[in-house]
């Protein structure tokens, strides 16, 4: 027997929530199999209705959440072809025919079916536009045979969205699977697809639905199989074990060698990233099961976890149970990885290069892999942030200096990946320098770098880390944690991403961008007039190779100038601290989304010099909030608001002094609070 | 579930029929053994929940149709005019609450079982 149930709920007037609920009892034993087969069919009724009604709501009436539908059964005309464009094409027509919203688009947008098909192919190669090509000159082309990769648009200047040409329409749709190529996530594709054709602004500024819809369509045709994504996770992957390979073999060597010590030492730095990946996963999986975190940790363990991660942010995976975004674990994940691995192995492995008196090319392309995999995991980083719409919007006068186009994305990252990994070897060489004179002079050094780090965010009041809701004990530990962590990424990595001012500061990137630069020639001088060192590299190869690696590296420093947008440069001297960042982000607009965000997604101490003017600011606004509901003002947004901000009488209405607040003193805390 | 201030309280009838059926929701509900779903779109995402020992599996999701419920109603009533059903009984308690109940005759080999959907409005 089966049982069927729908209990239908009046949202509003537009909007009815259907429950369904189905029990199948056949009476004896049924495959699992069956089930999973059998079960969806007797439960497509309400998805139907919703496709049904959806089709029936005019333009005007169309919200954020019917973009999200609407963009969600447009993918699944094209979920199950293989090969056979035609069918999307007639599937395409049929469904814009009965669509009212789309028919009413078709007005102002007349090619509007022809962009959408370009976008819904999804192709990177046009077949039939090389066969056209080959056919003018005469040449056939047999099956299988075409390839042109579709290389950046240019529409028409000036278009507008009613005098856009089907060709255009067409150039444009079709450019849509290049930014899924070149973007680390679905909106940040939609975003430089946007930007890129301006003719298309008014479809993101008119319509509210047209975003949510793009961003779904990316989203669902990155998740099935786009050739971007599998790069990425296989980019993701192969660094990994390519790094893990590496460190094995060398380690091997290193006992081979008699070099039990370094090889022991490679060792923990490896098992010291592992620990704290584990850690991480924990924390981020915190309100799950034993079963699924038992999974995550799997993956740290098989040095799956990057692979994971690349996979989880290019396909926009949405969990409510994690602590963080995907994006964020991610980038921590990486950090970490940096910080207690990648770093520090690189130095070892200098270290033991330049002692070694048979100097070995597996060494040296081992120094090189780990070298690569710093600077690509660095320059994914700095790009994800910089590209990220959302982080755009929140703090628009820092995030945002690559530029629009493919050409220039493309370019600023392989710039960002060779400073990286040029800064990366400089800085190693010289502490390795110095370690093979006097292990106590090195640490003096680095030691007292970081201990005049610590002091100039002191002095500037600039300590307290920016996480909101951590107070006590925990504020200190977690500000101290992330200002050493954060010195030593930038020390050996230049990581672009930390000159921001809730981390390190413009101005104190600039010095120790320059610091590193220096530190070499430094060591080199100390390495050079030592007598204690024996068995010295050859001096004049390796000064050689110093002033190579400053020229390489102040090339693609004017390279990178060249290719930002130059509002941003100021950006990467900037003396701004954190404090007076948010409270500049707060003053400079009158957006009360940035104006929120600046103020309650930080630590509220940093916007104390401003607080009467933030109360003021939020008692004249808070009734127009709750009457209009703008996205950002959500539950878990004004639990993260202390009680003093909220106007009287709205704070009884939330539970007064009882209502749910995120102000933690615990680690544990601040991870379940999390929203 | 609970009716609107402005309209007509549930007859004490109509309560028992709806908690009768809200025991098979609630069976899914509040199982902490159920897995994620395919649905017949994605537009929603389904969970399942089998019962260890037992025959049955039951499955459930939920979806927002952009209509009034009004709307809703006279479209299901349209839809389910369908000779597919063996049978079809519809227990009216008053204008916006009905049960009804279908039997659908399977192919063979595969023996006549009972169908039976509820719709309930309010």
């Amino acid at each position: 027997m089966i049982r069927n149930m729908y209990l239908l709920t009046k949202l509003s007037d537009n909007m009815t929530r259907v429950n369904f609920y189905a029990e199948g009892e056949i009476g004896g034993y049924l495959p699992r199999w069956v089930v999973n087969r059998e079960l969806p069919k007797f439960m497509s009724a309400p998805t139907r209705w919703q496709e049904h009604f959806q089709h029936l709501r005019a333009l005007r009436d169309l919200t954020p959440e019917d973009g999200v539908a609407i963009g969600t059964m447009l993918t699944t005309l094209v979920e199950n072809i293989t090969g056979n464009n035609r069918n999307v094409a007639n599937k395409l027509s049929t469904f814009i025919e009965k669509n009212v919203a789309l028919k009413e688009l078709k007005e102002t947008f007349p090619h509007v079916r022809t962009m959408m098909l370009g976008i819904l192919r999804n192709k990177i190669v046009h077949v039939r536009k090389r066969k056209r090509a080959a056919a003018k000159v005469g040449i056939d082309l047999g099956p299988g045979r075409e390839t042109t990769l579709q290389a950046t648009v240019t529409v028409t200047a000036g278009s507008t969205l009613r005098t856009l040409s089907e060709k255009d329409a067409a150039k444009i749709g079709n450019s849509f699977a290049m930014f899924l190529l070149t973007s680390t996530e679905p909106k940040l594709a939609v975003d430089a697809w946007r930007l890129e054709n301006s003719a298309l602004q008014p479809l993101f500024d008119e319509h509210q639905f047209f975003e949510p819809m793009m961003q779904k369509i990316a989203k669902r045709l990155l998740a099935s199989g786009n050739l971007g994504l599998k790069m990425r996770v296989f980019w993701g992957a192969f660094l990994s074990v390519g790094d893990l390979v590496s460190d094995t073999t060398v380690i091997v060597s290193y006992f081979e060698e008699g070099r039990t010590g370094q090889a022991y030492a490679l060792i923990s730095m490896v098992l010291t990233s592992l620990f704290f990946q584990a850690l991480l996963v924990l924390a981020q999986n915190i309100k799950k099961s034993r079963s699924e975190i038992l999974r995550e940790l799997f993956f740290v363990v098989t040095f799956l976890k990057p692979a994971v991660d690349a996979y989880r942010v290019a396909t926009g995976h949405e969990d409510d149970q994690l602590s963080v975004s995907p994006l964020k674990e991610l980038s921590a994940s990486k950090a970490m990885e940096l910080a207690a691995e990648s770093i520090p192995g690189n130095v070892l492995q200098i270290y033991v290069f330049i002692t070694n008196p048979t100097r070995s090319t597996l060494h040296l392309v081992s120094i090189i892999i780990s070298t690569m995999t710093t600077a690509f995991a660095s320059a994914v980083m700095s790009f994800d942030f910089d590209a990220s719409p959302d982080q755009r919007k929140k703090i628009p006068d820092f995030y945002g200096f690559m530029g629009d186009s493919n050409f220039e994305r493309a370019a600023t990252f392989l710039v960002m990946i060779l400073l990286v990994g040029l800064h990366n070897l400089s800085k190693s060489i010289g502490v390795a320098l110095l370690l093979v004179v006097s292990g106590q002079t090195t640490m003096i050094v680095l030691g007292g770098e970081m201990m005049a780090f610590l002091l100039a965010k002191l002095l500037r009041r600039d300590f307290t880390s920016f996480m909101p809701g951590v107070e006590g004990g925990l504020k200190i530990t977690s500000s101290f944690f992330m200002h050493v962590t954060s010195k030593i990424i930038i020390d050996f990595t230049g990581l672009i991403h930390m000159r921001g001012p809730k981390l390190v500061g413009g101005a104190i990137f600039l010095v120790l961008t320059i610091e590193a630069q220096v530190l070499p020639f430094v060591a080199f001088e100390i390495y050079k007039n030592s007598d204690d060192v024996e068995n010295k590299l050859d001096l004049e190869e390796l000064e050689t190779a110093l002033r190579a690696l400053l020229g390489a590296w102040a090339i693609n420093v004017v390279l990178f100038f060249m290719l930002i947008k130059r509002k941003y440069r100021k950006t990467f001297w900037d003396p701004q601290t954190a404090w007076q960042m948010v409270i500049a982000t707060y003053k400079s607009t009158d957006d009360p989304f940035q104006k929120m965000t600046a103020i309650f997604t930080n630590h509220i101490s940093m916007s104390q010099r401003i607080k009467p003017d933030v109360i003021k600011y939020m008692a004249e606004n808070w009734a127009e909030w709750e009457r209009t509901k703008p996205s950002w003002f959500t539950p878990g947004f004004i639990s993260k608001i202390p009680d003093e901000f909220i106007p009287q009488a709205n704070l009884e209405e939330l539970g007064g002094a009882r209502r749910r607040r995120s102000s933690v003193n615990s680690l544990r805390e601040l991870l379940l609070n999390n929203e | 579930m609970a009716a609107g201030a402005d309209e007509e309280p549930l007859s004490a009838q109509e309560s028992d029929a709806i908690d009768q059926l809200q025991k098979i929701a609630s069976s899914i509900d509040a199982s902490h053994n159920s897995k994620k779903m395919t649905t017949a779109s994605p537009l929603a995402q389904g969970k399942k929940y089998v019962a260890k020992g037992e025959h049955t599996t039951t499955a459930s999701y939920t979806t927002n149709v952009p209509c009034g419920l009004l709307e809703l109603h006279n479209f299901i009533q349209a839809e389910d005019n369908s000779s597919r059903y063996i049978e079809k009984i519809e227990e009216a308690y008053n204008d916006h609450h009905s049960i009804r109940y279908y039997a659908k005759s399977f192919p063979k080999p595969v023996s006549d079982r009972e169908w039976m959907a509820h719709v309930s409005h309010h």
